[in-house]
């Protein structure tokens, strides 16, 4: 008989926070605690959270204190709190001391890894080989694992959604949230959910929706754009220079940095939208299926998730490629961003609005409770060959324990 | 006969354990007039077409399908547990290990050798744990080849206690520690790696084998207490003809062989005769 897990869930956010992460934490975790027991599964972090352990729905939340990964925190808490699996979900790229602890089978380490860049270096490639297992976030990372040569990459298992809560709903029910959007009925509403990043190609968005509109003035089109304005962009001076000031709304950022909004809130802003933008190459592309499961249509990067989440949508190629960091993006240009804006808009003026088909399949399967199915049957997997292989060095037998104890003096 | 002897490592570069007992009993072999040839992991050998012999030492490194197309007769010569524990010395024999995964494998190809040589009594009572069915399989017990002519008496001045590996979980490091605090006034040398020790232990990284004789004599006991069962353990016999007093238990091999509770003479003369015990089962 394997033994039972003892997981230690190491999320890039706590469960109780509003990012891609913390959702991925806060629907995961419950579901694996209802199985294997609340007792076997502990989460850690790495917020700022010195010395209590927090109780969250009958999970430990660890302590520690680390602005990064802290590796050597997470070694701490694997051995201290007799931890016989890590489930790592975040960025793997710095992590140095847990490859080469799982190296030397001192820790039993699942990386659940995004694949979100066009290049494998030698580094990285040194790094995930020393996971028990890699877990794509999707079937096309798990074909560029396995085409670099990675021998521990299991079947890829996407990231979940909350399919009681994303679903088409009546947006006429929420004028005062269409108002706050800036949309109206007759609008074309485009929607752009991302972090304020580089990577995240906002500013190419932006000029592609301004060639669009400079094709389809009729379209009216309206956007907003669920970020902060300040970020690695200064949105508020691109929405300037580009001329667009009058029809981009942002959200309060009062709200934003306090608390946030919750996902109830944000289902009702993707019911609001015509279209979902998202043109960066995603790891996964939450902003995607969430846009799905609604039955809005999107338009996505050809690399990374997009072809695969996207079922109603269009495909923006890559133009050229960010060189500026290790890990190379592709960049998409803003003439073919407009292009994919108005193929989606013709459908629109033809009455294609949304799909129910489309927002059932997202639904079906990407509900978490199916997810966590897969991830259970993973760790199950694991477990069984942490004993098939002893990956672990078992205490030797009772007989042998009292025989070293039999002292022979000569 | 002409022999092909299939191993991991090289006996004339190692020097692990059991590449200096396959090294003394090849080098026997040669003198005893056989044609004797290492087959190494890598190298393309067509062995099978000119050997009349094969000899299995450690083959952790080949393909489990060379062996079970094996079309000449085979000796398995073991030094540890690999065929039936993928831990090897750190073989648990705990229930489960008796339908692991390794063994049922290997279990075949075990019962069509022609003879199996374990290192001890003990070694081979390990090994029957998960192989019961070799019981009545031809075998030869022969003990590690340690040369008196190397490990001897230098009438030195002798103080506390010396270890070797003791340091290393397999060998015992937790009985090891123990030992050591229930003894702190015994100054103890530890050869070899070895973390979070008393404060009666000096560490010492690494000594040459030509030099290791002589720092035995400069102790009074040898201490080794392995929680694991040692197939043999080299230490305990060089130690022990080095004129240490022996502080070991009941998993160690090298003491399963009788002559060690009568006196170091038979002691050293079961060494000496090692290789010819080898040999002889072999010829036979």
């Amino acid at each position: 008989m394997p033994e039972h897990p003892r997981i230690l869930f190491n999320p890039k956010d706590n469960p109780f926070i509003n990012s891609g992460y913390g959702i991925i934490a806060r629907h995961l975790v419950p579901r694996l605690a209802a199985h294997y027991g609340k007792d076997s599964i502990l989460v850690f972090a790495p917020v700022f959270q010195r010395d209590e352990i927090r109780d969250w729905n009958g999970v430990k939340i660890l302590p520690g204190v680390s602005a990064t990964f802290g590796e050597d925190i997470i070694y701490e808490h694997y051995v201290h709190q007799k931890c016989n699996l890590l489930l790592q979900i975040g960025d793997w790229a710095p992590l140095r001391t847990i490859p080469q602890l799982a190296s030397e089978n001192k820790l039993l380490w699942i990386q659940y890894a995004p694949m979100d860049f066009l290049n494998f270096p030698q580094w990285a490639f040194d790094i995930l080989k020393c996971a028990h297992k890699i877990v794509p976030f999707t079937k096309q990372a798990e074909k560029a694992f396995k085409g670099y040569k990675l021998q521990n990459v299991s079947e890829a298992i996407w990231i979940g959604l909350d399919s009681s809560l994303w679903q088409p709903l009546d947006r006429h029910e929420y004028p005062n949230t269409m108002r706050s959007l800036g949309f109206a009925e007759d609008t074309y509403n485009i929607l752009i959910v991302a972090a304020n990043q580089s990577r995240k190609y906002l500013r190419e968005t932006l000029e592609g929706i301004k060639h669009f509109i400079e094709a389809y003035p009729q379209a009216k089109t309206r956007i907003y754009m669920h970020t902060h304005v300040a970020g690695e962009r200064r949105l508020d001076q691109d929405v300037q220079e580009l001329g667009l000031q009058d029809i981009v709304s942002f959200p309060d950022p009062y709200d934003l940095v306090n608390g946030g909004i919750d996902e109830s809130q944000l289902v009702v802003v993707f019911n609001c939208a015509d279209l979902v933008m998202d043109v960066a190459m995603e790891g996964f592309g939450m902003s995607q299926t969430q846009a799905q499961a609604c039955g809005v249509p999107v338009v996505c990067m050809s690399e990374g998730g997009g072809p695969e989440l996207v079922k109603w949508g269009v495909e923006v190629p890559s133009y050229s490629i960010d060189r500026s960091q290790a890990l190379l993006k592709p960049v998409p240009h803003p003439a073919q961003i407009a292009t994919g804006i108005e193929t989606m808009y013709k459908a629109y003026l033809e009455g294609k609005r949304r799909s129910d088909s489309v927002s059932q399949w997202t639904r079906e399967n990407f509900s978490w409770d199916l997810i966590a199915e897969q991830w259970i049957k993973l760790i199950d997997q694991v477990m069984e060959e942490r004993e098939k292989f002893s990956l672990y060095v078992p205490r030797p037998s009772e007989e042998l324990m009292r025989r070293s104890r039999e002292m022979v003096e000569l | 006969m002409k022999i092909a002897w299939v191993q991991d490592l090289s006996p004339w570069t190692e020097l692990g354990g059991a590449q200096l007992t396959d090294k003394a009993h090849i080098i026997a072999g040669i003198k005893r007039g056989h044609d004797i040839e290492i087959i190494l992991p890598g190298t393309v050998s067509a062995f099978q077409e000119w050997a009349d012999l094969i000899i299995v030492s450690n083959a952790t490194m080949f393909p489990i399908a060379m062996f079970q197309n094996f079309t000449k007769p085979y000796v398995f010569f073991v030094h540890d547990y690999w065929p039936l524990c993928k831990l090897r010395l750190y073989y648990p024999m705990l229930d489960k290990c008796r339908v692991c995964y390794p063994s049922l494998d290997w279990r075949a190809i075990f019962e069509k050798s022609k003879l199996i040589v374990w290192l001890s009594p003990l070694h081979r009572e390990s090994w029957l744990f998960t192989f019961s069915e070799l019981e009545k399989h031809e075998y030869a017990l022969v003990p590690s080849p340690v040369s008196p002519d190397d490990f001897y008496d230098m009438k030195l001045e002798r103080k506390g206690a010396i270890a070797v590996h003791s340091g290393v979980d397999f060998k015992g490091k937790e009985r090891f520690v123990e030992w050591c605090v229930e003894h702190p006034d015994v100054p103890v040398t530890l050869v070899g790696p070895g973390d979070n020790l008393p404060p009666n232990v000096t560490r010492i990284e690494h000594v040459l084998y030509t030099k290791i004789n002589e720092l035995y004599n400069r102790h009074e006991y040898f201490v080794h207490l392995p929680m694991n069962p040692m197939p043999f353990d080299r230490t305990v016999a060089e130690a022990y003809l080095a004129g240490c007093k022996i502080i070991a238990n009941k998993n160690v091999g090298a003491l399963s062989w009788e002559q060690f509770y009568q006196s170091r003479e038979h002691v050293e003369r079961l060494l000496r005769a090692s290789s010819a015990m080898f040999w002889d089962k072999i010829e036979c």
